[in-house]
């Protein structure tokens, strides 16, 4: 059973960025990147209050869909989310 | 010991038909690039030339007369070595007065490529879909009371676009979109394998502080030359990055993602987890 089977087969490929780094799975909702106007710096925010608050909150249990090759530019898909160029369903 | 995953760089000799990986770190580069040419020498003897495999983000990037290929020519032809393109334009011949010179100049492409690709900008990222419409829903109301709580709109991800990422590729040129489309289908199977044709649920939740990794100190050129090949390669340096964030100073907040049965399966799709203090800050979307 290969371990971590889409990162191995994209890396052997030499295809893959930041291959020999680990990867950490976890799903950002902030991130100070998006910011518009940027001075000098990523400006940062104080979520202390919402790390203490939102430690243990659960959205539930959702089943994976698919694996997308995802465009950071471009249009998005009709739902909003980024335009891919090849998907992989799961079961 | 478990390595972790690398990046490869395939160089193939003439001598044998099984590619050899190389990967890309610097440090780790010299030592694979001197078992290539281990078994160089009798592709030397029968006059047959050395194939570097070009990377697909590379193709078209190196090419003949390309200016970033002009580049790295000069200083080969300096040392002897004659180097042009494969028909396909996927290797690099390379021929050379000695071993050492034509194991010189794979170390010398292997590291170039290296540093070209991690100039190239990231185009693309694997990801995974967090698109259910009730933890869209969910979502939008959580980010309206985190909004109602000071934190500004715009740091928030859109619902909308909320995902896992599984890794960042760079793929500048048409070949390389092409390759890892057609990657993209050849790995199905393998997939649905991986997770046992039943449906993978993760666990979506307990919000997280993203902090720094820290950095390795990236070798040069000349550190490597100097690097006795065949010896193992000290351990790179680690050196702090500045400014590490702190919950009232946060600069990407995450919720965990997590399989719901715990058979491991959700792991041997994606990757391995690693512990948080090696969270790495770039893979954050």
């Amino acid at each position: 059973m290969s371990v971590d089977l889409v990162r191995k087969r994209f890396a052997e490929q030499g295809l893959l960025r930041e291959a020999d780094r680990p990867l950490k799975i976890h799903a950002t909702v902030i991130n100070t990147s998006h910011r518009k106007h940027r001075g000098q710096g990523r400006l940062p925010v104080d979520a202390s209050e919402i790390l203490q608050l939102y430690a243990s909150h659960q959205f539930g249990t959702y089943r994976l869909e698919s694996v997308h090759l995802s465009k950071f530019s471009g249009p998005t898909d009709l739902s909003g989310y980024y335009g891919h160029e090849a998907l992989v369903h799961l079961p | 010991m478990s390595a972790p995953s690398p990046s490869f760089v395939l160089v193939r000799t003439a001598a044998t038909s099984t590619p050899y990986r190389v990967r890309s770190s610097p440090s780790a580069i010299a030592a694979a690039a001197a078992t290539v040419i281990d078994v160089a020498p009798s592709a030397q003897r029968q006059g047959e030339p050395t194939l570097f495999a070009i990377p697909a983000s590379l193709r078209g990037v190196w090419a003949p007369e390309s200016p970033a290929w002009s580049v790295q020519l000069k200083p080969l032809e300096s040392k002897g070595v004659s180097a042009s393109f494969s028909s396909d334009g996927r290797h690099i011949v390379l021929n050379g007065p000695s071993t050492a010179a034509v194991r010189q100049a794979v170390q010398q492409l292997t590291f170039a490529a290296g540093r070209l690709q991690e100039k190239q900008p990231l185009t693309h990222f694997l990801s995974l879909p967090l698109q259910h419409p009730e933890l869209v829903d969910k979502l939008s109301a959580w980010m309206d009371g985190v909004e109602a709580k000071g934190i500004d709109g715009e740091v928030l991800v859109k619902p909308a676009k909320f995902h896992v990422t599984l890794g960042v590729l760079s793929l500048v040129t048409p070949e390389a979109v092409e390759q890892a489309t057609q990657l993209m289908q050849t790995i199905g199977a393998e997939v649905y394998d991986t997770l046992q044709t039943r449906t993978c649920l993760v666990k979506v939740g307990g919000l997280r502080l993203m902090t720094n990794a820290k950095e390795e100190k990236k070798n040069n050129w000349a550190d490597m030359m100097e690097e006795d090949a065949r010896k193992e390669p000290p351990p790179p340096q680690q050196t702090p990055r500045r400014d590490e964030p702190t919950p009232d100073r946060a600069h990407v907040v995450y919720f965990d993602v997590v399989e719901a049965d715990g058979s491991g399966r959700f792991r041997a799709m994606c990757g391995k987890q690693h512990p948080d203090d090696l969270i790495r800050i770039y893979l954050c979307l």
